[in-house]
This record gives structure tokens, C-alpha cells and sequence, in this order.
């Protein structure tokens, strides 16, 4: 493992912003640290960059214990999120910052230095000043900057949140292939962007209140969420409370056969585009009989490009409301209009209630 | 400048630093121990013969209540000035508004007694108003004082009004608020900070005025910090000189400590 | 945005105008104006003349003139030194608020109390200072260093301490990230207050009123002693002199800081 996380905690006075945290990451492995703000997952990535000092757990490096280790005694390349270029030097000099501070000699930071601005596209800027550089280009300059010591692994913090939406589209593509250019580095990207998580990380740790909440593959987080918690940051499920019942679940009165609650599993997770809308053979919602799902009726219809974001509510279930993507192409109920909302049983997972 | 020099609200941060780079930090400690610390213990221990003496007398009880009235007096006058000016070249723009900002920003590094000496020539007997009688009152030395310190007051309320967005004052007026109205409403409570700070300042710097006093010259005009220098040096009565020297000390670090707590706790609660 | 009527614009701007000029500017003018006048006993000033300001740069006035350059510049760039010393050492310490509190000790009382300070301290051994220049070299240090640590100390809160850490990050050493990173950012800063502090050195009157020796007085005390004697003219003359001086040595200083700050 490059980087070893082992119960790792940190207090700032008597604010507890990260506790008992324990992750590894492989060479050449992406790990996303997923949260809302608050949630330490920076403070993570400051501990491995050795920027803050954990009160308890240590950090290993190559399995070798930097816990104690400056930041500058630990070759970890780290992006921040303002980028931090140094203004007062320009673009070249930026990016040869790490290697004459380990003094290498002139001709191979030279070397180094053209190696790193071609790579990120910068060839071009490098006589310039920061200031004079559109946010795109300061943060290529700033991934530059950190690779240049080929340092092993690679902290990512929010590097896309001060683009503004085209750019920051642009850049995930431009990660992506960076991340094809350094196949053996190890890469932590902190981020509250559940998309960017999915399109660079090989695992996302889901990280709430100072916790790790779960730690999976990305796919496999994605389509089995093993928290409420996750369920719904990552990709916005509904979570719908069931009670177990012969041969499957009872949802809001309608029973879903062929699930099987385990102890304490007691939502009902479905992604928005996984319900199927169908109007309502019984209006006025006249029982669950002969209902194909689960009765409700629509409060609101937003129209989203390439599909339509249906708000309803659910009978008997006061409180809860379902957001359903329908595709632009289908056709979508009025407002006030009562529905049957179809659960497909391959859709549905269980997860455990955990206070959200 | 000098506002940013007695800025309230130091950050605490709780980014740990390896240990062992705090001694960096003891020589310019040690400095100022050596040059400001130990000399001020050393006036508070050579005054102790005198406190009897000095405090009984009615020259030391009159230049007490002199230095506070002018004092008072300088920081309202300010106040007022002050504001009227930040409020013209904030919302009532004209061309060059930014140069006269500009020189007000020069004039905080100017020396004080400059004023004064212009006065000799504006009131003096033979001057352009020949006021002869206004040279020597106290209100002289007021008038002086809010000439020199009005920047001081400015200097921060223009900080604060540039901070001020513009739309807030449109959608006032646009909701039938006349300028007073908005000044009161919008424009006010937004810089109130500004004001206090530049206002604890500006009676801060008058109580220990002393530039624009001596060059005055006036005879009826003494106030602490004069007193100091007549008796420490006009008259060689160190310990006299000591005495009202740590008055002056207390008065001024006392009214210093109420304000950056007043502040402080302002800024606190704004947080 | 707060006046909307023309003729409401012009009488603001007309009342501005008066508060300002005769409050504000007036002093400074007639200060000018009389340096080169020959007399002046009406309204306007008469008698043009450049005696004064000859009488102002010969002699003893002018080696006050060097007096004042010398302190100013030993004593408000040492100021400087130790202010930015200061201010950057004590950055993030648990010491950050005593050295907030003793840096603002000799602004917050009297000039006149640290001169007496200064006299009663080193009048005596194992420092006996009194009677030379460094007394009011000190004395200006001493004012000075607490200009330049709040200058500096503010422009170091308002950078984000992230460049220091990826300074760190990329291998930097402490002392590296100091010299490379940490000062250059901060040179405008220390350029503002060298300014700031040669300014203020150079008018400064009450601490240097208090430790001065006959054979080092500074331009503000030769001043006073010619308004003492009367010569209010040959005053305002050398007055004018300490003013150009001041200018001319804040816009090198800014000049400075400019280049400092266009990097």
C-alpha cells in the first residue's frame, strides 16, 4: 500500500474534525474522499500531507510511519484548492520550486521543468506570471508544480470547485488523462462533487461528520449503497421506509416481493430514474389493490433537458416526498395528477436507517 | 496605518508548527522588553517619592481635566467631520474623489505639529484672521486636533463604505427613502464597527497628543503629556514628571484595554 | 446613489469642498505659503522670498536635516527589521497575543512617557545612553517597530497559509520557505512600512523632545526651537523642507513597493 491511514484522528482545540480514520490506497489506485463540507475529508488529505498533526492514529507512507514526518521531509505532491501558485514567480520557476529546493542541478530542472509544462499543455506560459493565467491554466500549472517531484502519491483538494461549470467539465476530461500519463502514482481527490467522484475515483470513501461512512468501489457503491447515508449523497436515491413481510417488503401498503430484509435494514434505496411513473387506474388512490406500486400524486414537474425531475408525493406516507426522472421523450403527468409509482425489484436495495 | 497597527482581532489558528521555531520569536520580544517594558517599570518605580505632592496640586487636577476635555472634544469634532467627508466621497462621488482619499491616506504619516504651526499664520496677531486671543484657548488646540485627526476617523469609515454594496442604498431609495433616511438605516449601522474603531483611535492618539500642544504653545492649554515634558525637562523634577507619566500611562491602557474589549466583543458578536 | 437632484449634488459637493479645504487642506497651504513669504499681515501672504528656505538649508538647519535622514533611516529601518521579525515569528505561536499586546505598548501611551522612559532607563548604568544619539535612534526604533509589526502582521493574516504549506509539501525547508515564499509575498507590505516608518520618524517630536542631545537635533525640534525664537517664517521654511524630504522618500519607498507588488 503508498498510503496507509491507521485510526487517524484530529482535534482542532477541542473540535473533533476527523475521527479514527483508517484508508489505504494502492499505487497507481484513485481514491475519492466524498463529503459535504465539514465532513473531514480535508483535514484527511492535510494529514497525509503532513499540514496537520493527528492527535492518535498513524500515517504511513510505503509502510514506512511519516506521522511525525514535515511536510517537506514526506515528497507528497499536493494540489490545493486555490491552487496557492506562488505569485511573485513565474510559471517555469513555479513548477522548478520542488526540485531546487532538493537541489538538483540546473540542466535537469531545465529538463524536468519543459518535461512537466508539456505534459499539462503550459509549454507555451512559462515565462508568465500566475496572475496573467485563466483558472484552467493556474491549476494545470499547480498539478505541474506537484508532479514535478515525482512524489509517489498525489492529494487532490477540490481542484475543480473554483472553475466555473464548462471549465470544470473540460478539466475532468484533462484529469482523466493525466491520470493515464502517471499510472503508478497513488491519487487522493477530495471532492463534494458526487459526479467528479464517479468519473476519476477507482474507490469512494464517503466521509460524514468526521467519519468514514463507507469505503467501495465506486460501481459497486453506486449500485449497492450500504448506508442511507450513501445512498443518497451519491447520486440522490430515494429512501423509502419499509416493514419486512412474507416474501419480500411492504412499502407504503404496496409490497415489494423477492426482497429480503436483514436485521436492521429497514429503507427501501431506489435511484430516481429506476421508478417507472404510471397513471393511476383507481384515482383519488382507492386502496392498494390492483395498483402496479405505490400510489401518490405529483406536487411538481421540472423540466431538465434530457429528462424531466417529477416530484410526488407518496399515500400513507406523510412527510416523504420521491423525485422521479422521467426521459424527455416519455410523457409526463400534470401536476396534482394522482400516479402509480413501479418499483422494479432489480432497482431496489435495502439499506440501514442511519439518521438520514 | 496606525489603525492597522492597533487592529483588533488577532486569528488564532490552530495549524500546528513544529516545535522548538517559537524561540524565533523571543529576541524582538526581548527588545521591546528591554527599550519599552523595563524603562516603563523603571518610571513607575522612580515616581513613588512624588504621588502625594503631584497629586495635591491643582496644575496636575487641571491638566487631567483639560486633557480629557480637548481630548472628548477633538474625537466628537472628528467623528463628525470625519463622517460627513467618508459619506461624500463614498456615495456622493465627484471627479478626483479618489485622490482626495488618496491624501487623506498621505496625511496620516504627516506630523502633527504641522497644523499648528499654520495656525500662528492663519490666527495669529498678525495673520490673516488675526484672532490674536483664539491662539492660546483650548479650542485652538481642539481645532487643531480635528484637523489632524479627521483622517484617522476617515480612513476606516471610507474602508467600510467601499464594502457597503451600492444596490443596498438603490433598493433603499427606490423604496422612498430619502438620503437622510438611508444614511440613518442603511449606510450607519453598516459601519458602525468602522466608526467605533476609528473613533477609540482617534481618543486614544488625542489623550496623548502632544505635538500640536507644545508648538501652540498655548499658556493656558497644559495638558498631561506637557506637563510631562515641563517637568522632566523644563524643570529636571523626575520623579514628578514620573508621577503624572504613569497617570497618563494608566488613563491611556486603561481606556485602550475598555475599548479593544468593547470592540472585541462587537466583533464576536458579528462573527 | 444617496443624492439624486443636481442642485443637491452641488450643495454637498460645495459644503465638501469648504469643510474640507479650510479644515484640511488650509494648514498645509499656509504652512507652504508662508515659507515664501517675506511677511505676511493680511489675507493673502506678501513679500515673496526664498530667504527663508535658504536660511532653512544653511547651517545648523541643515545639519538637522542630516540628523533627521540619519535617525530616520537607522532607526526606522531597524524598526522595520525587527517589526517584520516579529510579526512572522510570532505568527500562529501561543505567543501571538503578548506580542500583539507589546508591540502596541509603545503606540498606545504617550510619546512623551516613552522619551521619559527612555531617559530615566538609560541615564543610568549598566546602560548609559544618555547624552548620545542612540538614545533618540532607540527612541524612534522604539515607535517605529510597533508601525511595522502591525503593517506586516495584518498583510501575513491576509495571506492564506496554503502557500506556505505546499512551499513545504514540494520539499522546501523551513528557512527556504521563508526567503522564497513567505518574504516575497510580504515585500510589499515591508515596503509600506518602511515608508510608513521613515515618514513618521522624520516628524516624530515628542519622544526625541524629550532625549535629544544638543549635538543631535533632529528637523521637528530645530522647528520648534525656531517657532520658541519667534521665527515663525524661517519655520515654515524648514517645515516645507521636512515635507519634501517625507514625500520624497515615501514615493521611492512606494516606487518599491509597486514593483514589489506587480510580481
Amino acid at each position: 500500500m503508498t498510503v496507509q491511514l491507521q485510526d487517524v484522528t484530529v482535534h482542532f482545540g477541542r473540535t473533533c474534525a476527523l475521527e479514527g480514520l483508517d484508508l489505504s490506497v494502492a499505487a497507481g489506485e484513485t481514491v475519492a474522499l466524498l463529503g459535504p463540507s465539514g465532513s473531514g475529508k480535508s483535514t484527511a488529505l492535510k494529514a497525509v500531507a503532513g499540514f496537520v498533526r493527528p492527535s492518535r492514529g498513524r500515517v504511513r507512507l510505503a509502510g514506512n510511519d511519516v506521522t511525525d514526518l514535515p511536510p517537506a521531509k514526506r515528497g507528497i505532491g499536493v494540489v490545493v484548492q486555490q491552487y496557492a501558485l506562488f505569485p511573485h514567480l513565474r510559471v517555469a520557476d513555479n513548477v522548478a520550486f520542488g526540485l531546487k529546493a532538493a537541489r538538483k542541478p540546473r540542466a535537469e530542472v531545465a529538463e524536468r521543468v519543459g518535461e512537466m509544462l508539456e505534459m499539462v499543455g503550459m509549454t507555451a506560459y512559462a515565462r508568465r506570471f500566475p496572475r496573467e493565467l485563466s483558472g484552467g491554466q493556474q491549476q494545470r500549472v499547480a498539478i505541474a508544480r506537484a508532479l514535478a517531484i515525482r512524489p509517489p502519491v498525489l492529494l487532490l483538494d477540490e481542484p475543480l470547485a473554483a472553475l466555473d461549470a464548462q471549465l470544470r467539465a473540460d478539466m475532468l476530461g484533462e484529469l482523466q488523462k493525466l491520470r493515464r500519463e502517471v499510472p503508478d502514482i497513488a491519487i487522493v481527490y477530495v471532492t463534494h462533487d458526487q459526479s467528479e467522484a464517479l468519473a476519476l475515483a477507482d474507490r469512494i470513501a464517503v466521509m460524514r461528520d468526521a467519519r468514514l461512512v463507507d469505503v467501495a468501489p465506486a460501481a459497486e457503491l453506486y449500485a449497492a449503497p450500504p448506508s442511507a447515508f450513501t445512498a443518497s449523497f451519491l447520486g440522490g436515491a430515494n429512501l423509502l421506509p419499509v416493514e419486512p413481510v412474507e416474501g419480500g417488503v411492504k412499502v407504503a401498503g404496496h409490497v415489494v416481493p423477492g426482497l429480503q430484509a436483514a436485521p436492521g435494514e429497514s429503507l427501501l434505496c431506489i435511484r430516481p430514474h429506476a421508478i417507472r411513473l404510471e397513471a393511476d387506474a383507481v384515482p383519488g388512490g382507492g386502496g392498494a389493490a390492483g395498483r402496479a406500486g405505490v400510489g401518490g400524486e405529483v406536487l411538481g414537474v421540472q423540466w431538465r433537458g434530457a429528462f424531466n425531475q417529477v416530484t410526488c408525493s407518496v399515500d400513507g406516507l406523510a412527510g416523504v416526498t420521491v423525485r422521479v426522472d422521467v426521459p424527455a421523450d416519455r410523457r409526463v403527468p400534470e401536476v396534482g395528477a394522482d400516479v402509480s409509482l413501479v418499483l422494479p425489484v432489480e432497482a431496489c436495495s435495502l439499506v440501514l436507517a442511519d439518521g438520514c | 496605518m496606525a489603525v492597522e497597527a492597533l487592529g483588533v482581532g488577532a486569528v488564532v489558528s490552530n495549524r500546528p508548527r513544529p516545535d522548538g521555531r517559537w524561540v524565533w520569536v523571543l529576541p524582538p520580544l526581548l527588545l521591546i522588553a528591554v527599550l519599552v517594558v523595563y524603562p516603563l517599570v523603571l518610571v513607575a518605580v522612580e515616581s513613588a517619592p512624588a504621588w502625594g505632592e503631584v497629586i495635591a496640586s491643582t496644575e496636575f487636577r487641571s491638566a487631567l481635566l483639560r486633557t480629557v476635555q480637548i481630548a472628548v472634544s477633538s474625537t466628537a469634532g472628528c467623528l463628525v467631520v470625519g463622517t460627513f467627508l467618508a459619506v461624500v466621497i463614498s456615495f456622493v462621488p465627484f471627479p478626483g474623489a479618489r485622490i482626495v482619499a488618496g491624501l487623506v491616506d498621505t496625511m496620516l504619516a504627516l506630523p502633527s505639529f504641522l497644523v499648528a504651526l499654520s495656525f500662528t499664520f492663519i490666527y495669529g496677531s498678525t495673520g490673516i484672521l488675526r484672532a490674536g486671543g483664539f491662539l492660546t484657548s483650548p479650542w485652538a488646540v481642539v481645532l487643531a486636533e480635528v484637523t489632524f485627526y479627521t483622517p484617522f476617523v476617515m480612513r476606516p469609515l471610507l474602508a467600510a463604505m467601499s464594502r457597503l454594496p451600492r444596490a443596498q442604498l438603490d433598493v433603499a431609495a427606490s423604496l422612498g427613502a430619502g438620503p437622510w433616511r438611508v444614511l440613518r438605516q442603511v449606510v450607519l449601522p453598516e459601519v458602525r464597527p468602522a466608526l467605533l474603531a476609528g473613533g477609540s483611535l482617534t481618543l486614544l492618539l488625542t489623550l496623548n497628543e502632544f505635538g500640536i500642544v507644545l508648538f501652540l504653545g498655548a499658556k493656558g492649554t497644559t495638558t498631561l503629556p506637557m506637563l510631562v515634558h515641563t517637568k522632566g525637562i523644563v524643570m529636571f523634577d523626575y520623579p514628578g514628571a514620573c508621577v503624572i507619566a504613569v497617570v497618563q500611562i494608566a488613563l491611556s491602557l486603561g481606556l485602550y484595554a475598555v475599548l479593544r474589549m468593547a470592540l472585541g466583543g462587537r466583533r464576536a458578536r458579528l462573527d | 446613489m444617496l443624492v439624486w437632484t443636481k442642485p443637491g449634488k452641488a450643495i454637498v459637493w460645495l459644503a465638501f469642498a469648504v469643510v474640507f479645504g479650510l479644515l484640511v487642506v488650509a494648514p498645509f497651504v499656509v504652512v507652504i505659503a508662508a515659507a515664501f513669504a517675506g511677511s505676511w499681515n493680511g489675507v493673502l501672504p506678501s513679500d515673496p522670498t526664498a530667504d527663508h528656505l535658504r536660511q532653512a538649508l544653511s547651517g545648523d538647519e541643515l545639519a538637522s536635516l542630516s540628523v533627521s535622514l540619519q535617525t530616520a533611516f537607522l532607526g526606522g529601518l531597524l524598526a522595520v527589521v525587527f517589526g517584520s521579525w516579529g510579526a512572522l515569528s510570532a505568527a500562529d505561536t501561543r505567543f501571538k497575543r503578548l506580542a500583539d499586546a507589546m508591540h502596541h505598548l509603545p503606540i498606545a501611551v504617550p510619546s512623551v512617557v516613552v522619551g521619559l522612559g527612555l531617559l530615566v532607563a538609560f541615564s543610568r548604568q549598566p546602560l548609559l545612553l544618555n547624552g548620545t544619539k542612540w538614545i533618540v535612534v532607540i527612541a524612534h526604533l522604539v515607535l517605529m517597530v510597533a508601525f511595522s509589526y502591525g503593517t506586516v502582521s495584518a498583510a501575513l493574516e491576509r495571506i492564506d497559509p496554503s502557500y506556505a504549506e505546499v512551499a513545504a509539501s514540494l520539499g522546501a525547508s523551513p528557512a527556504r520557505v521563508l526567503w522564497r515564499v513567505r518574504l516575497p509575498m510580504l515585500l510589499p507590505a515591508i515596503a509600506s512600512a518602511a515608508g510608513l516608518s521613515v515618514a513618521l520618524s522624520m516628524g516624530e517630536v515628542g519622544a526625541t523632545i524629550m532625549v535629544y542631545p544638543a549635538s543631535w537635533r533632529t528637523l521637528p525640534v530645530s522647528i520648534f526651537a525656531l517657532t520658541d525664537r519667534g521665527q515663525a517664517f524661517v519655520a515654515a521654511a524648514e517645515a516645507v523642507v521636512l515635507l519634501a524630504t517625507t514625500v520624497v522618500l515615501v514615493l521611492i519607498l512606494d516606487r518599491l513597493r509597486g514593483r514589489a507588488a506587480e510580481r
